[in-house]
């Protein structure tokens, strides 16, 4: 009876060991350990990293945090209003992107000299490459929260828990040693079909910019003097940013976007409500009033032909190129000219109509693609760096060395005036006052790059005067509802304390498992 | 017919009881039926004497009384309970329904691989029968099975046509995958699409010992669905059918429009802006309105549900048959075209003894879904339903869709013109067994099950036309996306069983399972479709993404268990599993995974005889066992992979592709919980008072987490094997029935509690979340929640000049919320000053069903709840004028701190930065949410069965049946059912449904 027991229970194990293998290979997706291979392979990965660079809403919204311009975007609007902390979504999430972006490129350098099929040449200008947006991140992280953890390697996970902070200083000669390696291997243009790469010039300019910000002035002008006559401006500054010009020779790095395969969104938040907007990027009155007149006046002084009745008109034409005010001609997506009414209560793009409406007055004409879309999707690319920075960094470099001459004048802002369609009075070189030139390049600087990559956020922090431009009330247009304020429209309050702001504070998601990160001052 | 068929039947009867009567005065006689007719061979005798008879083939008996001073009748049948009537000489119309015996020891449970009698489990087993699910006007099985078992955690938080409710055996051992693991019939399958009309019984495995059989996939235990088959006899109709309305319940309460604007302007003012309306607009709103709600405006008031269910069954020369069709019609409440969910589900069961050594058995069943639906996210189409203020029209007097507040789009176009989603799903399990019993003692037995399932989806985006300008949604799409998976589950088993010397019963079983699964996935997406018109995909202007995907897994498993049991007092059981996972390395994959388990009936004791009257039945059980689980998503996880997207970057004006590389693990093992179980189960008063008392202690070890991992290591968070969590506990589950006179009462209760604690976590804690944080800490429950601890508010700019304040708020007012300085540094911050503030897991959750008989009537009512429960909200759902839109305003809100209502239950309103010290992360947002529920209330009639007998029809019983009667809850209040998972509150509603049933059997 047992004996046929067994027979019957070794039946059974046989039967249940004519089984499928355990090892499964996945169906849709290779191993790392096959994967560093081939050119391709290569080529693919470094497509990846050049998707980091930065996303389009955080290259718009960096503004937000400015005196330009008012979000309702929570998380934005409570940085710029000082009210944020360790917790607050960007201060996190910009942290945790470039670390993902730098772990990217260290996998990156970890493996490219393991692949076989790959001409050297190719080789070391896909590393240039990497160099650079490696540098990028760090420039990002440095300026933002100063000390930073310093990662050049794949970590594990333990040695991520117990990273210290590496002083600042450390991380930005190893962005200029990068840089420089980079400049070395990148060639100074790429076949029209790989157009949107990083070029030499791209690497040079961004080293100038890294320069200027960290007060080296002399390698900041020596640097972008190197490609000044290489690039040019664009004769209309106002198509600089439509979807058929981008790759005017002003441009030297542009995030790189197409309809359809991959846009943004961004517009969603620029135009009026009646293009099918939501007004979360208002300009400020107080961006509105940095622009000159036509003759390069302040509307404030005396020489201005500036009419409070009218005041969008004689203005510097960037003005309209850049912002929707009341009254304002444009083009909807049929081509049909429309006029934009943002008066106080107008349906439905009127001041404080609704809450997609706008809080200030205003709207953003820049970057508006009338291709995009369902409204808002949009294939444009978004300028990180044009010769017009590169100018502007050498002449703000010059003025602070007090080397700045009249041609150095005429080579920058007079033709970057020149070229917006300034006058007059604009054009003429004002003399050799540093305090004078530096104020005149700041504003040039503001208006000329207004709403691009963050540039007045980061300016305001570097020359260390956010404490005077955002603190107190922001404001919108003139309702003249309340005396206060000229009648300007209260729009938000803001807050900017010296012995803080100035770095953002480290994530609490991070101090809270990693007990050697010690957080900024007075956070 | 009618009237003159039953005045014949009434006075046929009146003319047989006179007739009887006159006959013999010390006789007597009756019909014995069971709910579904006459039962044939209940013994009918006469207490204390052996005098008796049993019923003939219509349920009928006479019985001459012999013993002129006997009282009573004793009237009893295997399978139910016994019954004691009064003798009343002469009386020849007894009519005696006997009513199944509940809860009894002597019916057999399933078991894994295999049944046993009850009185032999030494494990935490529940079983629910079909009486608990039918009658319920639930759209799917789990639904039905909320609150019947003890330990059985089912959440519900949603009635949207076509969704399954979460389901818990005692408490997250895990964060993966706590879903329990369901057999159909032997077979691991889903209860999804199975038809609750086919159900007829359901065994919970709660404990290691009961289910150690499954090893590796019963960590979470195992619920065991065994369906219908037929009954030996002739061939058996029957239909059930149901129609009933369903409305939505739970909708937050608006301040009106009046009030709002009051409010919007108080909220601006403190925020130092100027008011947004004048007293004449707020007097216009007074008076004329409009108070358009528009979380309202989507759902209509009430929606259809219906369902027909038919079978047939039998059992005839060794062929067992049953066929079933059923179809579930169930209308969603949205407004739109004829959105809804509809259901077809077939069966066919069968078996047939080839001879008494060869069994052969196949059961197959096939099910479709067709789901149709809106084709946008419903979040951000309820979303501005909360938020936008009752001021606004949702369409204008023209019938156009407005786009206001903030919004491009409108929820009501969306739904009524945005095009649909069509879902269908189609499900076909099966499985065929072949039993050979070559002796006496042996079975051999090898299934070979699976199934195999498709999802279709198919969504037409429709561009809407929105007359007013700015709107968006005008670009349509075509989605199509199918999937298939494939699973196959064969296994074969051998069993020894024997009695030796009558008091030794010794079983032994041998078994091998193997499972495979599969999965492919394809999607393409196209726009422009010309025309919004025609929405299939190759009238796509542009393809937009297609994009493909595939993974499986494995299981193998060989299994063993043996037991012993002496003189039905002892018994003893031990299981073991040995199971080897696709989802490790081979370095890491096999695990055994033992249990032992031991019982012993005090009450066959022979020092048990004295008491025996009272207490009928006791009985102890222990077992010791241990399971592994390594039900991660994320399949191939031990191996780090680089997979590829296309467009994620572009040169030249042409998208390229990218590669990323997966998050891995290599050294990741089997998560193995320890469970311990000590039950007891006693019976009173003959069997009328069952009562089981369980406590467990599961110790999961080696869980499988994806801890956070700092941002600076740059991938995600792969799978560790990171900690330990507890779950302790304990169940009670009580079944007591009773007659008063001629009413046949039972009360069913069962309440349960586990409390889950995280024991190690190698010392350090993560915290988790974005809107709400959780925390994984040592001694506290796993993702408790984590925020700061609200203090009243601030009464005047002295009290907050003295006071820590936040130190991300730039300027604190009277009226702000106070927040606990935690550390005492004299400032707010989340790092030093968090609280752990409790979780979202339910404790205490309860059932208890009341049910009555009489005459043909029957009532039950089932009550259904959870004693303990915190729930997180935030956003528009808590909210006033959340994230700086132009709402909500709720009547709460009413009651907002003014310097006049210091006594508020609401901060000062405030709108922008100025909210952002109120809307700080805080217990302020974090409710109560316990709840009781009358879940089911049913109120029915079995017309006579004499009067059906002539009709050929054994029993028609018509009902009036309701779902989520009524809720009682603090959350009710807020304006979330009670049940809600998930911070936002941004759901279709949970209905209350009434509904008009019929059985008939035939």
């Amino acid at each position: 009876m047992m004996k046929r027991f067994y027979i019957y229970l070794s039946l059974v194990l046989t039967l249940s060991a004519c089984t499928s293998d355990l090892d499964l290979a996945p169906i849709d997706s290779q191993s790392e350990l096959t994967y560093w291979d081939t050119e391709e392979d290569a080529r693919i990965f470094l497509n990846s990293i050049y998707a980091d660079l930065e996303n389009a809403d955080r290259y718009l919204y960096y503004s937000t945090m400015s005196d330009d311009v008012y979000t309702r975007v929570e998380d934005y609007r409570n940085i710029a209003s000082g009210s944020y902390g360790p917790t607050n979504g960007v201060v996190t999430n910009v942290w945790s992107s470039r670390y993902e972006a730098i772990r990217r490129t260290n996998i990156f350098f970890n493996n490219i000299d393991d692949v076989t099929d790959i001409s050297e040449e190719l080789r070391s200008q896909y590393k240039a490459q990497a160099r650079f947006i490696r540098a990028w991140h760090y420039f990002y992280l440095i300026e933002l929260y100063g000390d930073v953890p310093f990662v050049t390697d794949e970590i594990s996970i333990e040695e991520s828990l117990t990273l210290q902070r590496t002083d600042r200083d450390t991380i930005l000669s190893f962005i200029y040693d990068e840089l420089s390696a980079a400049i070395a291997d990148l060639p100074e243009t790429y076949p029209a079909d790989q157009n949107g790469r990083i070029t030499k010039g791209a690497a040079i300019a961004f080293k100038s910019r890294v320069h200027l910000y960290n007060q080296d002035y002399a390698n900041a002008a020596e640097l972008a003097q190197q490609l000044i006559g290489d690039y040019s401006l664009f004769p209309n500054y106002a198509d600089l940013f439509k979807i058929g010009n981008e790759t005017a020779d002003e441009i030297i790095l542009s995030l790189q976007y197409i309809p359809t395969d991959r846009e943004h969104n961004i517009q969603y938040s620029l135009i009026p409500p009646s293009l099918g907007g939501y007004a979360n990027f208002s300009p400020l009155q107080e961006l509105v009033d940095s622009y000159l007149t036509v003759n390069g006046y302040g509307i404030d002084e005396s020489m201005a032909n500036y009419d409070p009745a009218n005041p969008y008109q004689n203005r510097d034409p960037r003005l309209t190129a850049s912002i929707i005010y009341d009254e304002y001609q444009m083009k909807d997506f049929a081509g049909n000219d429309i006029v934009i009414d943002t008066s106080p209560g107008a349906a439905p793009d009127g001041l404080n109509y609704s809450s997609n409406s706008t809080p200030t007055g205003y709207y953003v004409h820049k970057f508006f693609d009338p291709t995009a879309r369902n409204q808002t999707l949009s294939g444009l690319n978004l300028i990180l760096i044009r010769y017009a920075e590169v100018l502007l960094n050498y002449a703000e470099a010059k003025i602070e060395m007090g080397t700045f001459t009249q041609t150095d004048w005429n080579t920058t802002i007079r033709a970057l005036r020149a070229r917006a369609g300034l006058q007059g009075h604009a054009l003429e070189y004002p003399g050799d006052d540093q305090s004078e030139l530096r104020r005149i390049v700041r504003n040039e600087r503001r208006v000329e790059l207004a709403f691009e990559a963050g540039h007045r956020f980061f300016d305001i922090r570097r020359w260390r005067i956010a404490e005077d431009v955002l603190n107190g009330w922001t404001h919108g247009i003139q309702t003249n509802t309340s005396a206060e304020d000229d009648g300007f429209i209260r729009v938000s309050f803001r807050n900017f304390d010296p012995a803080k702001h100035y770095v953002w504070p480290i994530p609490q998601s991070e101090i809270d498992i990693n007990d050697n990160l010690t957080q900024n001052p007075n956070w | 017919m009618g009237e003159n068929y039953c005045k014949s039947i009434i006075g046929a009867l009146f003319f047989l009881c006179f007739m009887t009567a006159f006959a013999q005065d010390n006789s007597v006689a009756g019909i014995i039926s069971d709910e579904s007719g006459p039962l044939p061979g209940v013994s009918v005798t006469e207490k204390g004497t052996s005098n008796g008879t049993v019923t003939d083939f219509d349920g009928r008996f006479s019985l001459d009384i012999q013993n002129s001073a006997s009282e009573t009748l004793v009237i009893s049948f295997i399978g139910y309970k016994t019954q004691e009537l009064p003798i009343v000489p002469g009386k020849t119309d007894y009519q005696v329904t006997l009513t199944g015996e509940v809860n009894q020891l002597d019916d057999v449970v399933v078991v894994g691989y295999g049944t046993e009698k009850r009185a032999n489990l030494t494990g935490a087993i529940s079983t629910i029968d079909e009486k608990a699910i039918q009658g319920k006007p639930v759209t799917n099985s789990y639904q039905a099975l909320q609150g019947e078992s003890s330990g059985l955690i089912i959440q519900n938080a949603t009635s949207r046509p076509g969704s399954i409710p979460q389901i818990n055996i005692r408490g997250i051992s895990t964060i993966n995958g706590n879903t329990p693991l369901i057999v159909v019939d032997g077979v691991i399958s889903s209860l999804n699409n199975i038809n609750p009309n086919n159900i007829e019984s359901i065994s919970v495995l709660k404990d290691a010992a009961s289910a150690a059989i499954y090893g590796s996939r019963a960590a979470n235990g195992v619920i065991l669905v065994t369906t219908k088959q037929g009954k030996e006899g002739a061939t058996q109709f029957q239909y059930r059918g149901s129609f009933g309305v369903q409305e939505p319940t739970n909708f937050p309460k608006y301040a009106n429009s009046w009030e709002y604007a009051t409010l919007r302007n108080e909220a601006l003012l403190n925020s130092g802006m100027a008011p947004a309306f004048t007293p004449q607009e707020i007097l216009d709103f007074k008076e004329n309105g409009p108070n358009v709600y528009w979380n309202r405006e989507i759902y209509k008031d009430m929606a259809l549900q219906s369902s027909h269910n038919l079978s047939m069954s039998g059992a005839d020369n060794g062929l067992n048959y049953l066929l079933s069709l059923g179809y579930l019609d169930q209308e969603s409440l949205f407004k739109g075209p004829d959105y809804g969910y509809k259901r077809y589900n077939a069966r066919i069961n069968l078996s047939k003894s080839i001879n008494d050594k060869l069994t052969v058995g196949g059961r197959m069943s096939f099910a479709r879904n067709d789901i149709k639906e809106h084709a946008y996210f419903e979040q951000w189409i309820i979303e501005p339903t909360t938020r936008i203020p009752p001021i606004y029209n949702i369409v204008d007097e023209n019938g156009d869709y407005t786009l206001v507040s903030g919004s491009n789009s409108n929820p009501l176009a969306q739904l009524e013109q945005g095009g649909t989603t069509m879902t269908q799903n189609d499900e076909f399990l099966g499985n065929f067994s072949l039993e050979f019993k070559p002796t006496e003692h042996i079975t051999l037995q090898g299934v070979f099950g699976g199934n195999i399932v498709s999802n279709k989806n198919h969504q037409f985006r429709k561009a809407i036309d929105f007359v007013y300008p700015g709107g968006g949604n005008n670009e349509n799409s075509v989605t199509d996306n199918y999937s298939r998976s494939l699973y196959l589950n064969p296994y074969v088993t051998a069993t020894y069983d024997r009695t030796f010397n009558e008091k030794h019963d010794f079983d032994f079983q041998v078994g091998g399972s193997t499972e495979k699964f599969k999965t492919e996935f394809f999607g393409v997406t196209g726009i422009e479709i010309p025309g919004n018109d025609f929405g299939v995909i190759s009238n796509a202007g542009d393809i937009q993404g297609a994009n493909g995907s595939g993974s499986e897994w494995s299981i193998h498993s060989v299994f063993g268990k043996i037991g012993y049991s002496y003189d039905d007092r002892y018994q003893l059981k031990g299981n073991i599993r040995y199971d080897g996972s696709s989802r490790f390395s081979s370095d890491n994959r096999w695990g055994v995974f033992p249990s032992v388990s031991a019982g012993w009936i005090i009450s066959n004791e022979d020092f048990f005889k004295s008491i025996e009257k009272t207490v009928s039945f006791a009985k102890i059980r222990a077992s010791w066992g241990q399971l592994g689980n390594q039900d991660i998503n994320d399949l191939y996880g031990y191996q780090s992979l680089v997979s590829s997207g296309s467009n994620v970057y572009s040169f030249g004006g042409t998208g390229v592709s990218g590669a990323y590389y997966s998050v891995s693990n290599a050294n990741r093992t089997w998560e193995t919980s320890t469970m311990k179980n000590l039950g007891v189960d006693l019976s009173f008063f003959e069997r009328k008072l069952d009562l089981t008392v369980e406590v467990f202690d599961n110790l999961t070890e080696d869980i499988l987490l994806q801890l956070p991992v700092p941002a600076t290591y740059g991938l995600g968070q792969p799978f560790q094997n990171a900690g330990s969590v507890r779950n302790r506990g304990w169940e009670v589950s009580m079944n007591y029935d009773f007659n008063t006179g001629p009413v046949n009462h039972s009360i069913n209760f069962n309440l349960s509690d586990n409390k889950n604690e995280i024991v190690d976590l190698k010392g350090r804690e993560f915290i988790n979340g974005f809107d709400v944080n959780t925390i994984l800490r040592e001694g506290y429950s796993i993702n408790s929640y984590y925020a700061l601890k609200a203090d009243g508010y601030f009464n005047s700019e002295e009290e907050i000049a003295n006071s820590a304040t936040p130190i991300f708020v730039n300027d604190v007012d009277p009226g702000d919320i106070r927040y606990v300085d935690r550390n005492g540094d004299g400032q707010i911050d989340y790092e030093n000053d968090r609280f752990i503030l409790g979780n979202e897991f339910p404790r205490y959750t309860y059932g208890a069903t009341y049910a009555a008989n009489w005459n043909g009537f029957d009532f039950s009512i089932f009550v259904q709840g959870v004693g303990k429960r915190q729930q997180w909200l935030r956003g528009e759902i808590v909210e006033a004028f959340h994230n700086n839109n132009e709402g909500p305003v709720f009547e709460r809100h009413l009651d907002r701190w003014t310097p006049e209502n210091l006594d508020a239950s609401y901060p000062r309103l405030t709108v922008g930065a100025e909210s952002v010290n109120n809307a700080a992360k805080s217990d302020f947002y974090i409710f109560d949410a316990q709840y009781l529920r009358i879940k089911n209330v049913q109120l029915g009639y079995s017309l006579p069965k004499t009067a059906m007998d002539q009709m050929g029809i054994d029993n028609i019983r018509l009902y009036l049946t309701g779902l989520n009667i009524a809720t009682f809850s603090p959350l009710n209040d807020i304006g979330v059912d009670p049940e809600n998972v998930g911070a936002s509150g941004r759901v279709y509603p949970v209905s209350r449904i009434f509904s008009l049933g019929l059985d008939v059997n035939f």
